[in-house]
């Protein structure tokens, strides 16, 4: 993970988020505070794609099971927020526990397609079981006092709720960033690289990689008991393959090289497809086309072009001393003259 | 009574793991070519579907759909190639899943403007039904498995026998030998992408007199699609026509004893232990 402008860009995003949640009056308020929950499914992709070589497409899933976890957690944990978010958590790390199992040992292509098809199960399954899910239609989360550290929080799209989810988030990705700076991040790392290196020098590769696919999970988990919260009426849609694909797009647009872009993919399509939902109904075709023309064009994402323009600083820096940055020397600049 | 129903159930799977196998087997080659896991590739099965549903409701023949619809789907997937997917080969494998997801959202999206939302049907064009050692089913679907099935046959035939199926081989197994020893990668590639589109939007064709037509229909069997190529092994072939015929006949024999939805969960749940057994399925070894 580089420095920390990353983690700065993030909480600027964020602060600006909250900011526009407060000034842009209720209607968006509201949807800014179920954005700011997708994001966690989104930063659980890259968690899992970037760090413990897992490309899951069942992010969502996980992002679901967190979202029904909290909502029967709802009443015996007796609104106690904290409680719900690790029911939550704890869900979602359970259930990428046993998804990793499966697919610990499996190509990347061939994990990528085993995820599909257990997001395809779980909707099976969600749909099946309404007494449990409400299936397709839904069920509401029970009516209960929310509250955190003995403070009333009022259920439902509004500032409180976008003020929760904005402070999770911030201290989400200031943990990431703070365990990035530990030993234990350099050996996750090079057991990403490549986990064969890893293993002979003595790193239990697949055991890193599991617990680390767990995290992704219990993220997503968090992000859907404050869904839970916000939304206060969940469907069976939560667990579909298509949400999974969204949360992959929402991660891809912001970069999945960094966590950090999570917040700036949500957010831009969010808003694009919200924007454009003014004018025409057909806001997924020109998703999709944003997709496509990422896909072409920007590859890595909208974080990667913080990594193109420190390449440029680097290079305008060597080339002042008269040495380029990747240590051979620099060409020499041309002269005004000679350019004719 | 019993016999009955679970014999009926182990056709019906075998005729329904005909088109999953049509579908997979575009899939998988796309796959093993291009290294493009094509999310969009549903949509086309959908795609074929719904202009089925357009040309029998304008012309009133389903066969001109049969002839027409697959070619007309085929052709219009080459400037998606030449627009698209060829840009995402050898591109990490989210790149060319971003552009795919791209084009399901869009392709979706078009045939619910274009189609809307409420569900359709064609009726066969063969009606009727064939008595078989007692068991009565209807004859339009023997006929459309058996078309699907002299596909897949004529695909394997293809790739046996012809010039192109052996520079598509060639081309799987490694492409920088292949263009050094002169094959175009380039045109194996955009075949494969039109006989892929092809292959869907026949099965969408051959499947719409036999179940509802709708924007979404291709969905759930991209689903199925993908769990037949994994199980039969990436890239292989012949493991996915057979392992469209293990999870078909699974599902058959299973809905004579649970639900529908209940019987599909434990068709595709029962092949999640021969994954952890071989991760890269049944045949994988082999591809």
């Amino acid at each position: 993970m580089k420095g920390p402008f990353e983690l700065l860009i993030a909480f600027a995003v964020l602060l600006a988020t909250l900011a526009a949640g407060y000034a842009l009056g209720e209607y968006w308020t509201g949807f800014l505070a179920r954005s700011v929950t997708w994001i966690f499914v989104a930063i659980s992709f890259t968690v899992a794609y970037a760090y413990a070589n897992v490309p899951s497409v069942a992010q969502a899933t996980l992002f679901g099971i967190g979202a029904y976890a909290a909502l029967w957690a709802a009443e015996p944990v007796a609104g106690n927020l904290l409680l719900l978010l690790l029911a939550g958590s704890l869900a979602g790390f359970i259930a990428a526990l046993l998804i990793g199992v499966l697919v610990m040992r499996m190509s990347r292509i061939g994990a990528s397609i085993a995820t599909i098809i257990i997001a395809v199960i779980a909707s099976l399954l969600g749909n099946a079981t309404v007494p449990l899910t409400g299936g397709a239609d839904g069920m509401a989360v029970p009516r209960v006092d929310f509250h955190v550290f003995g403070l009333p929080v009022a259920a439902g799209p509004n500032e409180t709720t976008l003020l929760l989810g904005v402070a999770v988030l911030a201290l989400l990705l200031g943990g990431i960033w703070l365990i990035s700076q530990t030993h234990t991040w350099r050996v996750i790392r090079a057991v990403q690289q490549n986990s064969m290196r890893a293993q002979v020098l003595g790193y239990a590769a697949v055991k890193y990689r599991l617990v680390v696919f767990g995290a992704s999970g219990a993220i997503a988990g968090i992000g859907g008991s404050l869904y839970a919260v916000v939304s206060q009426h969940l469907t069976t849609d939560l667990l579909s393959l298509f949400m999974s694909l969204k949360a992959i797009t929402w991660a891809a647009v912001g970069g999945v090289a960094t966590v950090f872009g999570g917040p700036i993919g949500v957010l831009l399509v969010q808003v694009f497809a919200e924007v454009l939902s003014r004018w025409t109904f057909r806001t997924d075709m020109f998703v999709g086309a944003l997709l496509v023309l990422v896909a072409l064009w920007l590859p890595g994402g909208l974080m990667s072009l913080l990594g193109r323009l420190e390449a440029i600083g680097r290079r305008d820096e060597g080339t002042l001393n008269g040495v380029s940055a990747v240590g051979g020397i620099a060409p020499k600049p041309k002269l005004r003259k000679d350019i004719k | 009574m019993v016999w009955q129903s679970l014999a009926f159930q182990v056709v019906n799977g075998l005729v329904w793991s005909m088109f999953i196998a049509l579908v997979a087997l575009g899939l998988n080659a796309i796959y093993g070519l291009l290294g493009i896991l094509n999310i969009a590739h549903g949509a086309i099965y959908a795609l074929g579907a719904i202009l089925a549903w357009y040309v029998v409701s304008l012309i009133g023949e389903f066969w001109i759909a049969f002839f027409v619809v697959p070619i007309v789907v085929a052709i219009a997937s080459i400037p998606l190639y030449h627009g698209i997917l060829k840009h995402t080969i050898g591109k990490e494998m989210i790149v060319g899943l971003l552009a795919t997801s791209g084009l399901l959202f869009i392709l979706t999206d078009a045939q619910l403007a274009l189609f809307g939302g409420a569900p359709r049907s064609i009726s066969p064009p063969v009606g009727g039904a064939i008595e078989l050692f007692g068991l009565v089913y209807p004859a339009y679907r023997f006929l459309a498995a058996a078309i699907a099935a002299a596909i897949l046959l004529a695909f394997w035939a293809f790739l046996r026998f012809t010039s192109m199926g052996v520079w598509i081989r060639c081309v799987e197994q490694s492409p920088t030998l292949a263009r050094a020893s002169g094959v175009p990668v380039g045109k194996v590639h955009l075949i494969i992408v039109a006989l892929s589109a092809y292959f869907a939007a026949l099965a969408g064709v051959l499947a719409a007199p036999m179940t509802i037509v709708h924007y979404q229909m291709g969905m759930p069997l991209l689903g199925s699609a993908f769990i037949v190529i994994v199980v039969g092994g990436l890239g292989n072939l012949g493991g996915a026509v057979a392992a469209a015929a293990i999870i078909g006949v699974g599902r058959g024999i299973l809905s004579v004893f649970l639900s529908p939805t209940y019987a599909e969960i434990a068709a595709i749940a029962l092949l999640l232990p021969i994954l952890i057994l071989r991760p890269n399925g049944i045949f994988g070894d082999r591809a």
